[in-house]
């Protein structure tokens, strides 16, 4: 899918989240700088505690960050009231949750689930939409099972439904797969594929498995609370790239900080046209400190 | 229409919620229902119960005869003779419709008598000096049903010509009158040739009053008895104020308008109103007929009753708010459970854009229609609640009670109303409270280590030393020494202390937990170590469990021991009101002076006013007495230092057979009732003194002094030896009463002569008959018996005093409520505990610990929690009793004998010991259900929560 000349649905500014956890503090976004076209498929990686998930709640209206600024559709999401936040995500916005405890109430069916984000909107049709959904995610003849009756690849597909119930231009999804084996997984993501190029639906989904790369267009690795590499899968060849956010912020990766026994400082330099960062001397430490802003300070549009 | 739908849907889901969690909806209402239960059966009780104190009071004034309700009477004295056309506007009004009274009216009446008349029996002798002076024409409501004609018939109505005529048959016999006689009235207000002077009437029966044993109380049976209709000629009222009023110019000197009100129908609310109206109404009367005065009205009995009945519900309520305090404390317990399992369903609609204020008007709805259901419920309870009350003896003792018949009054139901708000609020808040925060997880719990918000704002320490400082003030200044009806504070301290020390030890439970822990890391149980760490750290989950058995079980020993002390002074004062087993009194005058009862409840006693000529051998050989003595009371006088005299009472006895069979206390004396006895039978003319007495005289036993005893106007003087004392005597009030000589009977006979009249005090066995025979056992002997009084009648009197009654129902439900909280929160406590354990727990056995050892573990965490509440409830309850019931309760003002605190050992003992087997049970019900699914599956089975 090319994405060039698309307009972004959301876009994401200089996101700074700290969480308050008693007398300390947690950073879980530190500047994070992200686009997401539309009708796009966006992966998100990255370890535990890298902020994937805060990120996802700060898409949703469910946190508000503490600086920095999201951009839905030309409008800044901080700026919604509780009222258009509540509208933004009863009819723009899907979310799919890794526990399927969040995703669907236990003592309704599958069908009753599905049907419910309509019915909380007004929708008449909502019996007969909910069934289509589930047969598009395979489900028709599971639609009066509760959760408990059903595995935990089926409870997702449903929680995939529910999500789309009223026709979402976002799709939102954490860790949607955490709980599935790789059969179902993938199952699962070819399913969200298919969705989305079917639908022009935009989404994003935040995972750990490997197998996401496969199925998304593009992959961001999170690392520290901001954007680090950015991965675009094609047919013919895999594109790594290095993220640099809006203020000139670089992120290496762990492998090659090790590689390169990289660990505090490093120097670059500009050589013909590109930077060439390698690991300062320890007696450069304390010598000169304007190599070492110079490092964290690459040109524009040099990657 | 898209709104409604939205509506719709959410409701739809609450419905399918709260049909998939009906265990907990259930737990919700029967908690609720249960708090509206108390919340509205208090009220309907009292209610009830206010009508009995309405029926005491209107018994009172009956028993003074008079009416509950209007007795209006017009006297010529207060405005001359008037015509009955100048009387009709107060008739007409008086007897109208009910509307000026503001209450049903159950009869009414009037009696109608003119001027007096001269009557002639004789028409041939036309002398003056034969006739007979004051003779009205008398008419009364209803007459033949008050009367019983002895001879002739009822006078009838005639419109014309010869009137009839009945009169009082006494009357008739004093005067010659007989029955067919035609007798002639003269009327000297008018001149010997009007032809208006004179009217033949004819007596055509006799009449009087029906027999009757109670005091009358219908106008007609009132107007029966009244002297003014007894020397008068009775006409019918349509006669009177008919035929007779068209023949005649005459006027009429009386008229009486009586008005008696349903006292059923009379209502705490309408005492305010009725006081009002009688005003008005008294107003009016004398509007439409000056004169006309309002001789007697329920203004009186209204006002005792209305301010007793403020004593009852004021005492209820303060009685009352602990438990229903707990109740709600239980209520949001609950909710706040549910609340905790919704919260999923509220982050997801939160999460779908459901917007906080249809989650609210939702809950809303989903909690008034909960509350109504749960206040439908709970009205029924409460007429249960209202019944229980009624039959309630003591503490946890039920009888048959006193009939009641519980309404929903607009008291009863503005409670209920309000309980439904309340209970409203309880369940919308949280949940609104718990929408709010429902997108937000970014608070990540720092987990159970926290302390409860009141300890973190040592707001516990401050209600402790709040606490310690109340009940050392009071004690100190024995502030109280009060009844249990006027002084709450007998039950609101100790409630107060064993909250306090609950959460005194809910601040140091961690910490002796700790303790515990670094004991047990010395032994080989691990399973005690980890739970004694866990006690140690987990501080909201104990907090309910741990507070309810406290406060439960140690305010029912108080409790248990408060029953105890009030039961032994009710039993104690109404063996000391009789003096002994049974006292059967004789026909006589009444008792000069002392010896009285001074709750009301029963009657003085009275004494024989005939020669006794049995003797204690005959008495004795009556088939099931054991013994007798005679008590009597007379007013003498005692000489004392300085050669005053002073008045005293003298109680003269038999001694021996008053030392078998009189009630006596240990506290009433020094030496046994045997040894008094012995001394006054061994010594001529010895008497036994207040030991008070002695000690402010400066006498001592052995002394002699003068008694002058009074008898019938005559006196005799003379010396007498101390030959003991007493600081208390039974049937003696010494805070009241005169002091009092005790000496013998005989002796006393022997200086005045036979003393007319004594009480008999008389011990029964088991073969005593019913006591119609005794009476006329007795009779035949002489003595003639108007009244028997024993302690069983007085203690059951007292006991239904709805005061009383009230309190120890209201104490009785509250210890079965807060027993059945208690384990229901235990029950809460062991399960959620358990559930809220399961990730650890599956650690643990993950790390090695045997199933075994896992049940070991929860099974110490249970026994930690159910032994630290007993043991610190056993020793609050004990250490409340002896401290505080010698100093919050005394001996009420003008009864005697002296009240002794008591400590109900055997409830201790029995509440300690059921509330310990049933949370014993409910631990072990819990670990067998988990030995049946096996731990380590539980524990797997909860990890997937």
């Amino acid at each position: 899918m090319s994405l060039t000349n698309h307009h972004p649905i959301i876009e994401c500014t200089q996101l700074v989240h700290v969480y308050r956890v008693g007398a300390s503090e947690v950073i879980a976004l530190q500047g994070l700088d992200l686009r997401l076209e539309q009708g796009e498929m966006l992966g998100i990686v990255g370890s535990s505690g890298s902020g994937k998930s805060t990120l996802l709640k700060v898409l949703s209206g469910l946190l508000t960050p503490t600086g920095g600024r999201v951009v839905l559709e030309g409008d800044n999401l901080s700026s919604y009231s509780a009222k258009q936040l509540d509208n933004y995500r009863r009819s723009k916005l899907g979310f799919v949750w890794q526990e399927t405890g969040r995703n669907l109430l236990p003592y309704l069916s599958a069908v009753d689930n599905v049907a419910l984000p309509m019915k909380l909107l007004g929708s008449g049709n909502a019996s007969s939409r909910a069934a289509e959904l589930l047969m598009m995610v395979g489900l028709k003849d599971r639609a009066s099972h509760r959760p408990s009756e059903m595995s935990g690849g089926e409870q997702q597909r449903v929680a995939l439904a529910v999500a789309l119930a009223n026709e979402p231009t976002i799709l939102l999804a954490d860790e949607p797969t955490g709980e599935l084996d790789t059969a179902t997984t993938r199952a699962m993501f070819a399913l969200m594929r298919q969705i989305g190029e079917s639908s022009g639906l935009s989404q994003v989904i935040v995972s750990h498995d490997p197998e996401l790369a496969r199925y998304v267009d593009r992959v961001v690795r999170i690392q520290d609370g901001r954007v680090a590499t950015e991965h675009r899968h094609s047919e013919h060849d895999d594109d790594v790239v290095m993220m640099v956010d809006s203020i000139g912020r670089l992120q290496l990766s762990p492998e090659h900080l090790e590689e390169l026994g990289i660990t505090d400082r490093v120097r670059a330099e500009v050589i013909d046209g590109a930077i060439q960062i390698r690991r300062a001397n320890p007696l450069d430490k304390n010598t000169n400190n304007n190599a070492d802003a110079d490092a964290e300070r690459p040109e524009a549009g040099q990657p | 229409m898209n709104r409604l739908r939205q509506l719709g849907a959410t409701l739809s889901l609450t419905w399918r919620r709260i049909r998939n969690q009906w265990a907990a909806t259930l737990a919700v209402l029967v908690a609720m229902a249960s708090l509206v239960a108390v919340w509205v059966g208090l009220p309907m009780y009292a209610d009830a119960a206010s009508r009995q104190l309405l029926s005491i009071e209107v018994d009172e004034n009956a028993e003074e005869s008079v009416p509950f309700g209007y007795l209006f009477g017009y006297n010529r004295l207060s405005g001359g003779p008037k015509s009955w056309a100048q009387l009709t506007p107060a008739d007409d009004f008086l007897r109208g419709d009910a509307a000026p009274f503001g209450s049903a009216i159950l009869a009414n009446g009037r009696l109608i008598q003119t001027l007096p008349y001269q009557l002639v029996l004789d028409p041939d002798a036309e002398a003056a000096d034969s006739r007979l002076d004051g003779y009205p024409l008398t008419s009364a409501s209803n007459f033949s049903d008050g009367i019983r004609i002895v001879e002739g018939r009822l006078a009838e109505e005639v419109s014309s010509g010869e009137f009839e005529a009945n009169l009082e048959v006494s009357v008739a016999v004093e005067i010659g009158a007989v029955v067919g006689q035609q007798i002639t009235i003269v009327n000297p207000r008018v001149g010997l040739d009007d032809p208006q002077r004179t009217l033949d009437i004819t007596i055509v029966g006799l009449w009087t009053a029906r027999d009757t044993t109670e005091q009358p109380q219908l106008p007609e049976e009132r107007f029966a008895f009244s002297p003014v209709l007894r020397r008068s000629l009775v006409m019918p009222e349509a006669t009177l104020i008919g035929a007779y009023d068209q023949a005649t110019t005459e006027q009429f000197a009386t008229v009486q308008w009586l008005v008696l009100l349903d006292a059923d129908t009379v209502r705490t609310n309408d005492v305010s109103d009725l006081i009002r109206r009688t005003e008005r109404v008294n107003r009016t009367v004398d509007e439409l007929v000056p004169g006309t005065r309002l001789l007697a009205s329920p203004v009186e009995p209204l006002r005792r009753f209305e301010q007793r009945v403020n004593n009852l519900e004021n005492g209820l309520a303060v009685y009352s708010l602990p438990t229903l305090i707990l109740l709600l404390a239980v209520v949001g317990l609950l909710v706040n459970s549910t609340i905790r399992t919704r919260r999923p369903e509220l982050a997801m609609l939160r999460g779908r854009g459901v917007s906080r204020s249809r989650i609210g008007l939702t809950t809303v709805l989903e909690a008034a229609v909960l509350s109504l259901v749960a206040a439908g419920l709970g009205v029924l309870g409460a007429r249960f609640v209202a019944q229980l009350i009624a039959r309630t003896q003591t503490f946890l003792e039920f009888g048959d009670g006193i009939a009641i018949e519980p309404r929903l009054t607009s008291r009863a139901t503005g409670a209920a109303a309000t309980a439904v708000v309340l209970l409203v609020i309880l369940q919308v808040v949280p949940v609104l409270t718990a929408s709010r925060k429902a997108l937000d997880d970014t608070s990540r719990d720092s987990g159970t280590l926290r302390k409860p918000w009141w300890q973190r704002t040592y707001l516990d320490l401050m209600f402790v030393a709040g606490v310690g400082f109340f009940g050392w003030w009071i004690l100190r200044n024995d502030a109280l020494t009060g009844d249990l009806v006027d002084d709450p504070v007998v039950i609101a301290l100790p409630a107060a202390t064993s909250l306090a020390v609950g959460l005194l030890i809910l601040r140091l439970f961690p910490v002796v937990m700790t303790g515990f822990a670094r004991l047990a890391e010395r032994t080989n149980s691990t399973a005690a170590l980890l739970a004694f760490r866990r006690a140690s750290r987990v501080r909201g989950a104990v907090t309910a469990p741990l507070l309810l058995i406290i406060i439960t079980a140690s305010l029912a020993i108080y409790t248990g021991s408060l029953a105890k002390t009030l039961d032994l002074q009710l039993l104690d004062r109404a063996h000391h009101v009789v003096g002994g087993t049974d006292v059967l009194v004789d026909n006589g005058r009444p008792l000069a002076g002392a010896w009285r009862i001074e709750d009301g409840a029963t009657r003085p006693a009275a004494i024989a006013s005939t020669n006794r000529s049995a003797t204690q051998s005959q008495i004795s050989q009556i088939w099931g007495i054991d013994r007798a003595s005679r008590l009597t009371n007379l007013p003498a006088s005692l000489e004392l230092a300085g050669g005053d005299l002073v008045g005293v009472n003298f109680a003269g006895i038999d001694p021996e057979p008053f030392a078998q069979l009189a009630f006596w206390r240990d506290d009433y004396s020094e030496s046994t009732l045997a040894e008094l006895m012995a001394n006054l039978e061994a010594t001529p003319d010895s008497v036994l003194l207040p030991a008070s007495t002695l000690r402010a005289e400066r006498l001592t036993v052995g002394d002699t002094t003068t008694l002058r005893l009074r008898v019938d106007g005559a006196q005799a003087t003379y010396r007498v030896v101390i030959v003991g004392s007493f600081e208390q005597f039974p049937r003696w009030i010494p805070s009241s009463d005169l002091p009092l000589v005790v000496g013998n009977i005989t002796d006393a006979e022997a200086r005045v002569g036979s003393i007319q009249g004594s009480a008999l005090l008389v011990q029964t066995n088991e073969l005593a008959r019913d006591q119609a025979q005794l009476r006329s056992d007795l009779g035949n002997l002489g003595i003639d018996i108007d009244q028997t009084q024993t302690p069983a009648t007085i203690i059951e009197t007292l006991q239904i005093r709805p005061e009383r009654q009230g309190i120890f129902g209201l104490l009785t439900l509250s210890f079965v409520l807060s027993a059945a909280l208690t384990i229901l929160g235990f029950v809460f406590y062991a399960v959620f505990g358990f559930t809220n354990q399961v990730t650890e727990l599956g650690v643990l056995r993950a790390l090695g610990l045997r199933s075994k050892g896992l049940l070991t573990l929860v099974g110490v965490d249970l026994l930690i929690v159910a032994v630290t509440g007993i043991v610190i409830a056993v020793l609050t309850g004990v250490a409340m009793s002896r401290w505080y019931l010698p100093r919050l309760i005394d001996t009420p003002t003008g009864s005697a004998p002296l009240l002794l605190p008591e400590t109900d050992t055997v409830a201790a003992i029995g509440i300690t010991a059921g509330l310990a087997i049933a949370l014993g049970l409910v631990g072990a019900l819990l670990l067998a259900g988990l030995r049946r699914v096996r731990l380590f599956e539980a524990v797997k089975l909860g990890g997937r929560r």
